[in-house]
C-alpha cells in the first residue's frame, strides 16, 4: 500500500514537471532585438552636451542613437509617429503636439533662450510696427511662430496682418532674396550663417514674456521602455554641459557641426540659461510654478490652428521621476 | 537503480530524448544558420536602397544647391538602428554631409570610414554601387557613386552598417526556438516515460509476477483486462496455467495410482528429484529424503548393484540409448528385492547433458518364480540323468554283458558267422552305454555338489572333446570351498551352455574354458577360434541364453561377449563376471 502511495505521488510529481516543461515552453519569452533609444536633436547649443558625451564614449550608440534632425517640424513629426522615442522641442512645440494627440512627457528641462531665438528684419525695416503687411519667413507649428505671435502682439499686431512664408530656417540663407521675405524669424546659429543679409535684430527671446523654454520630450512609451538609457541621456546632458564653456579641442566637433567659430558659439551661450539639475528638479515637481505658468500660458496663447479646447494641466505632462533616479 | 536503468521505460525516453536533442540542436544550427542569411540579405538589400536612393538624391540636391535636404535625409536615415554612419562626400573626398554633422567638412581620411578608400575607388572608376561585407558578420559596406554638380566630379554615399548586433539578434531567435524546443521535449520525453510506465512497466511487472507465481499448487492470478497485446499475453498464460495444471493433476492422479516408480532426475543437480508415492513402497525409503539429497535412492540399492545404476545415469545423462537393468534393494528390515529400472534421456534446451527419467517396476516375484523354474528345471535334469544313469545304463550294461555271453556261445559253437555281429552288437552296446553316461553326467553333475567345480568342469571339457570331438581344455584356479553348492551349479550351467554353443554353432577347432576366482568375484570365460557370437536382442534369443540370463541374474552376474578386433588373432571369447557376497563396499557414487 505504501509503495502505491509513493508511486502515485511520484507520477504526480512527473505530472507536474511534464505540465511545467510544457507551460514553460510555451512561456519562454522571445528574444527581443534591442533597440536604442532614438533621441532628435537639433541644431541647437544646448544640445551640443550629447554630441560632446557621444565622441567621448560616454552614450553607446547601441544603446543610444542621436538623430541629427536640423528641422524643428521634422523633429516634431518624428516624435509624434514614433520614428523617434525623444526629441528636443521648445515647451510651445510639445503644447501643439499634445494637442495634435500625440501624449508627449516632459522629463527634463535643457535650456531656457533668452536672446538665442530672433526676428530679422531685413535693412530699413527697424521695428515691430513696420511689419504690417510684410512678408515674414518662419517655421510653422514651431517655437519660431510662437515667437512671431509673441513679438507681434507686443506690437499690437494680428498675426493675419503679416505674410506668413513658411521656411526651415536652415535654408535661410538660400532662398531669403528668392522668396523677397521681410523678414524671417530664427534660432541660434542659424542667424550667424545669415550675416551676410545684413539683417536687423528686432524682436528676440530675451524680451520680458517671450522667453523659450526647450526640454527634453520624450513619447510616453518610450519612457517605459527606455529608462535606463533616458537617465544616461540626462546624466550626460548635465555633466557635459558644463563643460561648453571650456573652449578648446573639446569644442571643436561642436564648431565643426554648427559651422561658427568659438567666440559665436560663446556667445550665443550667453544668451541662453542654463537649468541645472537641481533646478530641474524643482520646476518639474513644480515646486516653482514658473514652468507650470508658462505651460499653461503658451496652451492659452497658441494662434494658430490648434483649439485649446481643454487646458492640460502641467502635472499630466511633467514627469520628473528620471530625474529623481540621478543622485 | 540498476533495474530502472535496464527497464524499457527508461531506454525508449532517453533515446527519445537523445534523439530529439539531436534534432533539436541540428534545426537550431540550420534556423540559425538561416536566420542569418535572412538577415544579411534583408540588410544588404537594405543597405542597397538606402544607397541608391541617397545617391541618386545627393546629385539632385546638389546640382540644385540645396544641400539641407540631403541633411534632412540623412537624418531621416540615421533613424535606423543598424546605421553606424553615413557620409555625402564630394569629388575631392570632402564630407559635404554626415549623420553625425560634426564630420562636415572632414576629408574622408579623418573619419572612421578611412579604411573604404579601396572599394570607393573601384565604385568610382565602375560608377556603380557596391554593397559588400567588410568584416565578417561584423559590418556591411554600401558605396553609391553620383555625378556631383556641374563639374561632374564623382561623389559618393557612404553608408556602414552594423552586421553583429543583427546577427545576435538572428541566433538570440534561434537559442529561443533551441530552449522553447528542449522544455518541449524534456515535458514530451517526461510524459512518455509517464505513459510508458504506466502502460508497459507496470504491467510488465504484473505479468512477470503472473509468470513467476505459475505454481501448480496455487490458483492462477487473474489475468490483465484489455485487449492490447500485454493483455493478450497475459490471458494467454493464464489459460495455459490453467491447462498446466489439469494436465499435472493428472499426471499426479496416474502416478499416485501407479504401483511402479515413476522417476524423473533432472539435469540441474540443484534440483531434487521426482518420484511418485511408489517410491516409498518399492524403496523401502522415504521420498522426502530426496530432497535432502538426490542421491539416498543409491542407499536402497545393494552395493553390488549400485555401480550398475551409476553406469546407466551416466550413460543416459550423455544422452545414450534407452537402459535396462536390475538390481537388489535391500529393505531395512534385510529382505532383498528385485527392481526392473528403465530409463531413458530427456533431452534439454540446450546441447547439453540430459535430464533423466524412467521407471522402477518390483520384479521379486517373477525373480522368484525364475528361481524356482530354474530349480524345477535343474531338479527335472538331475532326475532323467539319474534315470538315465540308474536305468537306462544299467540295462545297457546288462544288454552288454548279455551280449558278451552271447558273443561267447556263438564262440564255442563255432561254425556260425553270428559271432562277428554279436561282437559289432557288443561295441555299439558298449558306445552307447558310454553316451547315456556322458548325459547322465550332463544332466545330473553330481560331481559339481560332491567332487567341486574344478572336478565338473574338467568333466564338462571331457564330454566336449569327446562328444563332439572338438579339443575343449579347462583351466580352473577356484577353491571348490568358497562357492555354495547352488552358485557352483549356476556356473557349471552357464558354462556348459556356454561352451556347447560354441561347439554346435561356432565349428571351432578348439574351446577352452576358465574359470578363476578373487576375493571380490569369479571370472568364468569361454574362449575358441570359430564364428563370433553376435548376440541378438534378449527377445529373440534362444531358450539356452534365456536360461544362461537366468542364472546369471540369481547370482548378479554379468556377461559380455569379446569377439577379435580387426586384424587380431581370431579368437572369441565370453566372460561372465560374478560378484562374491564378501565384496567390499563400491566407491562412493560419483555426481552423474
Amino acid at each position: 500500500m505504501s509503495r502505491r502511495t509513493s508511486t502515485s505521488s511520484g507520477t504526480i510529481v512527473t505530472a507536474l514537471l511534464v505540465l511545467t516543461f510544457w507551460v514553460a515552453a510555451m512561456l519562454v519569452p522571445s528574444p527581443i532585438q534591442k533597440e536604442p533609444l532614438r533621441v532628435a536633436v537639433g541644431m541647437w547649443p544646448a544640445a551640443e552636451p550629447w554630441i560632446l558625451a557621444r565622441e567621448a564614449g560616454d552614450l553607446s550608440s547601441v544603446d543610444i542613437n542621436l538623430v541629427e534632425l536640423n528641422w524643428n517640424s521634422a523633429a516634431m513629426r518624428a516624435v509624434g509617429n514614433r520614428v523617434v522615442d525623444a526629441a528636443v522641442l521648445s515647451l510651445d512645440e510639445v503644447v501643439r503636439q499634445i494637442h495634435q494627440g500625440y501624449p508627449l512627457k516632459i522629463v527634463m528641462i535643457t535650456d531656457v533662450s533668452r536672446g538665442a531665438d530672433l526676428l530679422l528684419t531685413r535693412p530699413g525695416l527697424n521695428s515691430i510696427a513696420e511689419l504690417k503687411g510684410t512678408r515674414i519667413g518662419y517655421e510653422p507649428r514651431t517655437s519660431g511662430a510662437w515667437l512671431l505671435s509673441r513679438a507681434l502682439e507686443n506690437a499690437n499686431l494680428k498675426f493675419s496682418e503679416v505674410q506668413q512664408v513658411p521656411l526651415n530656417p536652415a535654408e535661410v540663407d538660400e532662398i531669403f532674396e528668392t522668396l523677397n521675405l521681410d523678414g524671417v524669424v530664427l534660432s541660434e546659429p542659424w542667424r550667424q550663417r545669415i550675416q551676410a543679409l545684413n539683417l536687423n535684430l528686432v524682436y528676440d527671446s530675451s524680451r520680458p514674456g517671450s522667453e523659450i523654454v526647450r526640454v527634453l520630450a520624450v513619447h510616453p512609451e518610450a519612457l517605459e521602455q527606455h529608462r535606463e538609457s533616458l537617465v544616461s541621456l540626462i546624466k550626460a546632458h548635465v555633466k557635459w554641459m558644463p563643460r561648453l564653456d571650456e573652449g578648446g579641442e573639446l569644442l571643436k566637433p561642436i564648431l565643426r557641426r554648427e559651422s561658427i567659430t568659438a567666440e559665436v558659439f560663446q556667445s550665443i551661450l550667453a544668451r541662453i540659461d542654463i537649468v541645472d539639475l537641481a533646478r530641474n528638479r524643482q520646476l518639474l515637481r513644480r515646486e516653482d510654478a514658473w514652468l507650470g505658468d508658462i505651460f499653461i500660458k503658451i496652451q492659452k496663447g497658441l494662434v494658430e490652428d490648434t483649439v485649446a479646447a481643454k487646458l492640460i494641466d502641467p502635472s499630466e505632462v511633467f514627469d520628473p521621476s528620471l530625474l529623481e533616479e540621478l543622485p | 537503480m540498476k533495474r530502472l536503468l535496464h527497464s524499457l521505460q527508461f531506454k525508449i525516453s532517453v533515446s527519445l530524448f537523445l534523439v530529439g536533442a539531436i534534432l533539436i540542436a541540428i534545426n537550431a544550427q540550420r534556423l540559425n544558420a538561416r536566420a542569418q542569411q535572412t538577415r544579411k540579405m534583408a540588410m544588404k538589400s537594405l543597405a542597397f536602397s538606402e544607397g541608391s536612393r541617397l545617391s541618386g538624391m545627393s546629385q539632385h540636391l546638389m546640382r540644385r544647391n540645396v544641400s539641407q535636404a540631403a541633411d534632412l535625409e540623412l537624418s531621416y536615415s540615421s533613424t535606423n538602428k543598424d546605421l553606424r554612419l553615413g557620409l555625402i562626400i564630394d569629388g575631392k573626398n570632402v564630407v559635404r554631409h554626415a549623420t553625425m554633422q560634426q564630420m562636415r567638412g572632414l576629408n574622408l581620411s579623418e573619419t572612421p570610414l578611412a579604411t573604404v578608400n579601396v572599394m570607393l575607388a573601384g565604385v568610382r572608376e565602375a560608377m556603380e554601387g557596391r554593397v559588400e561585407e567588410v568584416k565578417a558578420g561584423r559590418c556591411l559596406l554600401a558605396v553609391f557613386p553620383f555625378w556631383e554638380g556641374v563639374a561632374q566630379g564623382k561623389g559618393s554615399v557612404i553608408l556602414e552598417y552594423d552586421l553583429e548586433t543583427p546577427l545576435a539578434a538572428a541566433t538570440a531567435s534561434a537559442l529561443h526556438a533551441l530552449l522553447s524546443q528542449s522544455l518541449a521535449l524534456m515535458g514530451g520525453c517526461l510524459a512518455l516515460w509517464l505513459l510508458l510506465k504506466n502502460v508497459v512497466t507496470d504491467r510488465v511487472e504484473t505479468l512477470v509476477n503472473q509468470v513467476q507465481g505459475m505454481s501448480l499448487e496455487t490458483e492462477p492470478m487473474p489475468a490483465m483486462r484489455g485487449q492490447d497485446e500485454l493483455a493478450q499475453v497475459s490471458q494467454a498464460v493464464r489459460l495455459t496455467h490453467d491447462r498446466l495444471r489439469h494436465s499435472e493433476q493428472r499426471l499426479h492422479q496416474i502416478a499416485a495410482t501407479m504401483r511402479d516408480v515413476f522417476w524423473l532426475a533432472p539435469r540441474d543437480a540443484n534440483n531434487s528429484a521426482f518420484v511418485n508415492d511408489a517410491y516409498c513402497t518399492v524403496f523401502a525409503r522415504d521420498a522426502a529424503w530426496l530432497k535432502q539429497d538426490r542421491w539416498d535412492w543409491l542407499h536402497a540399492i545393494v552395493r553390488e548393484d549400485r555401480r550398475r545404476c551409476l553406469e546407466m545415469l551416466r550413460t543416459l545423462r550423455q544422452g545414450g540409448p534407452r537402459q535396462e537393468i536390475e538390481v537388489r534393494v535391500a529393505t531395512p528390515e534385510g529382505q532383498l528385492r528385485w527392481v526392473r529400472c528403465r530409463g531413458f534421456a530427456v533431452p534439454g534446451a540446450e546441447d547439453r547433458e540430459c535430464s533423466v527419467a524412467g521407471v522402477a517396476m518390483d520384479v521379486s516375484e517373477r525373480k522368484i518364480l525364475e528361481r524356482r523354474l530354474l530349480d524345477t528345471a535343474e531338479n527335472e535334469r538331475r532326475r532323467i540323468g539319474m534315470d538315465l544313469h540308474d536305468d537306462l545304463c544299467q540295462r545297457l550294461a546288462a544288454a552288454l554283458m548279455k551280449t558278451g555271453v552271447l558273443q561267447s556261445a556263438l564262440a564255442r559253437a563255432g561254425g556260425s558267422n553270428q559271432e562277428a555281429l554279436a561282437t559289432e552288437l557288443a561295441h555299439d552296446l558298449s558306445e552307447a552305454t558310454g553316451i547315456a553316461r556322458g548325459f547322465a553326467r550332463g544332466l545330473a553333475p553330481v560331481g559339481v555338489e560332491a567332487l567341486g567345480i574344478t572336478a565338473a568342469l574338467s568333466d564338462l571339457g571331457e564330454f566336449i572333446t569327446r562328444g563332439f570331438k572338438i579339443p575343449c581344455r579347462v583351466e580352473c584356479s577356484a577353491s571348490d570351498e568358497d562357492l555354495t553348492g547352488e552358485s557352483a551349479t549356476h556356473i557349471f550351467r552357464v558354462a556348459q551352455e556356454l561352451a556347447t554353443n560354441a561347439a554346435k554353432h561356432a565349428r571351432p577347432s578348439w574351446i577352452e574354458i576358465s574359470f578363476e576366482m578373487t576375493d571380490r568375484e569369479a571370472r568364468l570365460l569361454v574362449t575358441h577360434d570359430g564364428t563370433p557370437y553376435r548376440p541378438a536382442g534378449v527377445a529373440v534369443e534362444g531358450m539356452g541364453m534365456h536360461l544362461v540370463r537366468q542364472r546369471l541374474d540369481a547370482l548378479g552376474a554379468s556377461l559380455s561377449f569379446h569377439p577379435p578386433g580387426q586384424g587380431e588373432e581370431p579368437v572369441s571369447s565370453v566372460e561372465c563376471l560374478i560378484p562374491l557376497s564378501n565384496t567390499t563396499e563400491p566407491p562412493p557414487p560419483e555426481p552423474v
